[in-house]
């Protein structure tokens, strides 16, 4: 796959993956600089200087504020969005695979439609129905939306990763007696281990960044997620911009961190999307 | 075997429909008849037809709301695809920048909406980054207060989502030059095809698929832009960063009686994003038709 043809690589192009690699580090590199650096240094330095000294202060002003327990909340929903996409998921792109049953194919074509549905659209009929079965402002009232608002996304990866398993082994599994439920345990989910790591990625993701669903079916601090906790640290921040990046890198960091040990299934995932 | 049984086949399938149609389905059809009420929130709420709708049609921010979002997903479909676009052709031939490059690029996309959002406030402030370094290399008159000043303010929003997901868009198209054919490349070369002739004969056919995919979830993902607007400008100034869907956020949390049309306004910013959506795939997938 990555290797060279005899054609001539590209200088424009290349000049400009580089010039975006500096684009891309920079913001990062400005937002680390501004969270070490002591807020006073950092107003009579403005954000260019260099740094002239670290403190971690900002760090503990974030954990003071509570921002730790905000990050434990997403955290918690970030886990049980997806254990419940990793139960659910699966045997749907299962059933659509390698069904051919009119009637799942069709449901297929509808989730595809369900990527399109921004999440404005329901917020309110939804609030209205968390609030009616007892769920409005608990981290469960959040985990269910957000998992159901991936399931298309996740069911499409998932189906594509499905897809490439061989018929001749399900024929195999077949002659040998076994049902439905065992195809998909021991032919089905170890043949798409590939695919089942990018959706957990995704999900993960998606329940960790999640915005709009916390800031309308949560209310009290117990509940809150990182995400909207610094919507709501904003006015004790606005002159505290080191205070404010430190609580940021706090919110990214674990998505680094993932990204170091998942990068393949995600970069496959999309690859997945694109080569076809 | 399940590809005869539809009926374990539905079992598979049921549990997560199931969830899907209870939160998101449910909601859908109770929004659409919330529509039609004058609802402000509260248990009691009367029938009134399409009276939303028509005031939804009469009403000047929809349109300047329509305008902006418009403008937005344009300015922004067309710098992530012609950035993805160099980047995918600058690094699928240099195998060792192609593996530096890419261990990067999709990091933005994964940042939070929000969190990219008060990154880049901090950058674009009127005493931040962006002007501080424009005074640094002699530029001052370049400065601006890029999120205060109506003529630049969407323009800032739209460069973050830009920076956070050109890296995206150009993984899938890399993902469309692995697929071509190396023969195919080295034979153009040999017969000395320009750069140029290469790229618009070649390659631009073969990466058809991948235009098609990233258009597709671009042009979605742009229509739906929601917590940049919101934390970095709040729809300002003078509305020139007021999004349909930050429309829809005004009228739910703003004005007293703006539930009912609020939820119109969403039905019909739905409507907008399906059409958009189904137009283009439909236009795309032809295209490709008859391109092979």
């Amino acid at each position: 796959m990555a290797t060279r043809t005899l054609a001539r690589p590209n200088w424009i192009g290349g000049s400009f993956a580089v010039a975006w690699l500096l684009i891309i580090l920079l913001p990062v590199y400005l937002m680390v600089r501004a969270a070490l650096e002591s807020r006073a240094a950092y107003t009579s330095g403005g954000p260019l200087a260099p740094p002239t000294e670290f403190t971690l202060e900002n760090f503990g002003l974030s954990f003071e504020l509570g921002f730790g327990h905000y990050l434990l909340n997403a955290a918690i929903i970030t886990v049980g969005t997806v254990a419940i996409v990793l139960v659910l998921v699966p045997p749907l792109a299962y059933a659509i695979v390698r069904s051919r049953s009119r009637g799942v194919k069709t449901v297929f074509r509808l989730l595809l439609i369900g990527l399109a549905i921004p999440a404005q659209v329901v917020v309110i009929p939804l609030y209205y129905l968390i609030n009616s079965i007892g769920l409005y402002d608990s981290l469960l009232g959040v985990i269910l939306p957000t998992a159901a608002f991936v399931i298309p996304l996740t069911t499409l990866i998932l189906t594509g990763s499905m897809r490439e398993i061989n018929n001749e082994l399900y024929e195999a599994i077949s002659m040998d007696g076994a049902g439905p439920i065992r195809t998909f345990f021991t032919l089905v989910v170890p043949l798409s281990r590939g695919g089942i790591a990018t959706i957990i990625v995704y999900s993960a993701l998606n329940a960790w960044n999640g915005f709009l669903l916390p800031l309308i079916l949560t209310r009290s601090p117990e509940v809150m997620v990182a995400t909207v906790g610094l919507s709501s640290f904003r006015q004790q921040y606005s002159v505290n911009i080191p205070g404010l990046m430190s609580a940021v890198i706090l919110t990214i960091i674990p998505i680094f961190v993932v990204y170091l040990f998942a990068r393949r299934s995600l970069v496959a995932g999309l690859m997945g999307v694109g080569g076809k | 075997m399940l590809t005869r049984r539809p009926l374990v086949a539905l079992s598979f399938a049921l549990p997560a429909l199931l969830l899907y149609s209870v939160i998101v389905i449910y909601p859908l059809f109770s929004g659409a008849y919330l529509s039609l009420t004058d609802s402000s929130g509260g248990p009691k709420a009367d029938f009134v037809g399409l009276d939303n709708y028509v005031r939804l049609f009469g009403d000047g921010d929809v349109w300047d709301a329509l305008r902006v979002t418009l403008l937005y997903a344009v300015v922004v479909v067309v710098f992530q695809n012609l950035f993805g676009l160099l980047l995918a052709r600058g690094l699928y031939n240099r195998p060792r920048a192609r593996k530096i490059v890419t261990a990067f690029v999709l990091l933005p996309s994964l940042v939070a909406p929000v969190m990219a959002a008060f990154i880049f406030s901090y950058i674009f402030a009127p005493e931040g980054a962006l002007n501080s370094f424009l005074g640094a290399i002699g530029l001052d008159s370049l400065q601006r207060v890029w999120l205060g000043d109506p003529s630049t303010a969407l323009f800032a929003v739209a460069a973050v989502n830009i920076w956070g997901f050109a890296g995206y868009s150009g993984i899938i198209y890399l993902a469309g030059y692995s697929a071509i054919d190396k023969d195919v490349l080295n034979a153009a070369a040999i017969d000395g095809a320009s750069g140029f002739s290469r790229f618009r004969y070649i390659e631009w056919p073969l990466i058809t698929p991948a235009l098609t995919v990233n258009l597709a979830l671009n042009v979605i993902g742009a229509l739906r832009v929601f917590e940049l607007p919101l934390v970095m400008t709040n729809g300002g100034p003078a509305n020139s960063t007021t999004t349909i869907t930050m429309l829809i956020y005004r009228n739910l949390f703003g004005s007293a009686g703006g539930f009912a049309y609020a939820t119109a306004l969403a039905v019909f910013f739905l409507l907008l994003v399906v059409v958009v959506a189904v137009t283009m795939t439909t236009l795309l997938r032809a295209r490709e038709r008859r391109m092979f």
